[in-house]
């Protein structure tokens, strides 16, 4: 095996091809042609994050209420239950999505449903363990209050934990629809469709101003989830 | 207080009931017993145990010794639930609210420990409104903030929600934890005279129907307050108590009495006081 030694791993033409790529992000490309390819490729991107999130929540919202445990009567029951949900979300999560995206590959080959369970699996161990930590978090006095007038745990969870932690899930679901959105983007390298995909074809054909539509793109959608959740964080504050 | 003919049930009676944590002594040998439809209101200093026997007339603290009955049943075989909130309610306080919920919601939460699971999940996912919900935001008169978030409510409105939510609840007995301690004046005054007025008028579920008086035990700060709305005075002292008579005939040396920060010589007047 040949030793590579610092000088020769840099690609010589590196500092001119960086002064190209500065100089393009003030001149994308805004043809007509490069826009609606850009828009078509934003939305699929915004797809994959929002489908990758459904699966997400329907992992999470089950679980994270399973692993809070607030259901269980029994403590034995409880104990049990909650350590073993738990543990199978830290076994979702700590597992990246990128990684899960080769397994699923390997899997399913390069269609859009691997794109979507590598989003949704990881995303669904976090949001579970969230949601059981605001559950378990709520104050005790509405709960007790609750209970006085005859409420189930189930009932107290609907009534009092469940509205209690809403506000701050929202806001966490927001953030992390962003973080989707940024991953099906660089999920879309491994050739799913999507603004990742334009820019890996733009810089393979050396043209930057085009890759930058794309990122720009991308910046346009993240910024439009960060207006939406702030609308629907004011109406629920 | 002189045992009343055992054919009408008291809506609470406690006999000689002791509670003590580690070594405190809260509660010293109380015997009281309170009719169906009589107000009594709890007075005397902080610490005299007004919260720790409204606490163990709820159920919430087992007492040391004694007994406990609430609508002639004893509290110690009854688990905390339905069963034992068709007996006996506390008005929350403020804090106990879901502030996240509107109006409505919490309101109709009274009525968890008689509905199924389907029933009170409907209730929160559709704009539908029982009557009794409806009725009890009406009385005290927070019908135009029924879908308002209860968050959004000023301290006094959202003492209003807990009482409707606990004439939703419909317990024989209302217990009243300082119910306007965190309220200016004037609308202690108002809140005190709707929570007497709303406890003692108790329709019926269908017209005609005749329910049992409910029966109200509050713990109020200021005397004056306690000697305008309620019928009956209970004073504590030191985890016993002091007197026991008639609104009318507590006199300015009684409430001198038991509010002298000299202690005198621990003379609580006998229970037979009362009557």
């Amino acid at each position: 095996m040949a030793t590579v030694r610092p000088g020769e791993a840099l690609h010589t033409g590196g500092l001119g091809a960086l002064g190209e790529i500065t100089s393009s992000a003030f001149t994308p490309d805004l043809s007509w042609d490069t826009i609606r390819l850009a828009a078509i490729a934003a939305f699929r991107t915004l797809m994959y994050a929002v489908a990758g999130m459904s699966i997400a929540l329907l992992i999470g919202v089950p679980l994270g209420i399973a692993a809070s445990g607030v259901l269980f009567r029994n403590p034995l029951a409880r104990f049990g239950v909650v350590v073993a949900i738990r543990g199978f979300l830290a076994v979702l999560r700590s597992v990246h999505e990128i990684v899960w995206a080769v397994l699923f590959v390997f899997a399913l080959g390069l269609s859009p449903v691997a794109g979507v369970l590598a989003i949704g699996i990881p995303y669904g161990g976090i949001l579970g363990r969230i949601i059981a930590e605001r559950i378990t978090d709520a104050p005790e006095r509405p709960l007790d209050a609750l209970r006085a007038t005859g409420a189930s745990p189930f009932q107290v969870l609907m009534y009092g934990q469940l509205p209690i932690a809403t506000p701050d899930l929202v806001s966490y679901l927001f953030y992390r629809l962003e973080c989707a959105v940024r991953a099906a983007a660089v999920l879309s390298f491994v050739g799913l469709g999507g603004l990742g995909f334009r820019i890996t074809i733009a810089l393979d054909d050396l043209n930057y101003d085009e890759a930058w539509t794309s990122i720009y793109a991308l910046v346009i959608l993240v910024a439009g989830i960060d207006l939406w959740s702030a609308q629907v964080r004011r109406r629920l504050l | 207080m002189t045992d009343t003919p055992s054919s009408e049930i008291a809506a609470c009676s406690l006999v000689d009931v002791d509670y003590r944590y580690g070594d405190t002594i809260a509660l010293r040998c109380v015997s009281l017993r309170v009719a169906p439809g009589e107000s009594v209101a709890l007075i005397g200093p902080s610490g005299a145990g007004k919260t720790t026997l409204l606490r163990v007339i709820a159920g919430l603290f087992q007492p040391s010794a004694g007994a406990v009955e609430v609508m002639g049943r004893s509290l110690a075989g009854l688990r905390p639930g339905r069963e034992l909130a068709g007996l006996v309610g506390m008005m929350q306080q403020q804090l106990d609210l879901v502030l996240q919920l509107a109006v409505k919601h919490n309101v109709q939460a009274g009525y968890l420990g008689r509905w199924g699971t389907l029933r009170s999940l409907a209730a929160l996912a559709f704009p539908i409104e029982s009557t009794g919900a409806r009725n009890a935001i009406r009385r005290v008169g927070l019908e135009d903030r029924i879908a308002t978030r209860v968050g959004r409510l000023s301290g006094g409105e959202q003492q209003r929600v807990a009482l409707a939510r606990l004439l939703v609840q419909d317990p024989d007995l209302v217990l009243a934890d300082e119910p306007v301690s965190a309220l200016d004046p004037a609308l202690a005054d108002d809140l005190l005279a709707l929570l007497r007025d709303l406890v003692s008028d108790r329709p019926g579920e269908r017209p005609g129907e005749s329910m049992a008086p409910r029966a109200l035990i509050a713990s109020v700060h200021q005397p004056e307050l306690a000697l305008r709305h309620f019928d009956r005075i209970i004073a504590m002292r030191s985890g016993q108590i002091a007197f026991d008579k008639p609104a009318d005939d507590v006199t300015e040396k009684d409430l001198d009495l038991v509010y002298s920060l000299v202690a005198r010589a621990p003379t609580p007047e006998p229970a037979a006081a009362g009557q």
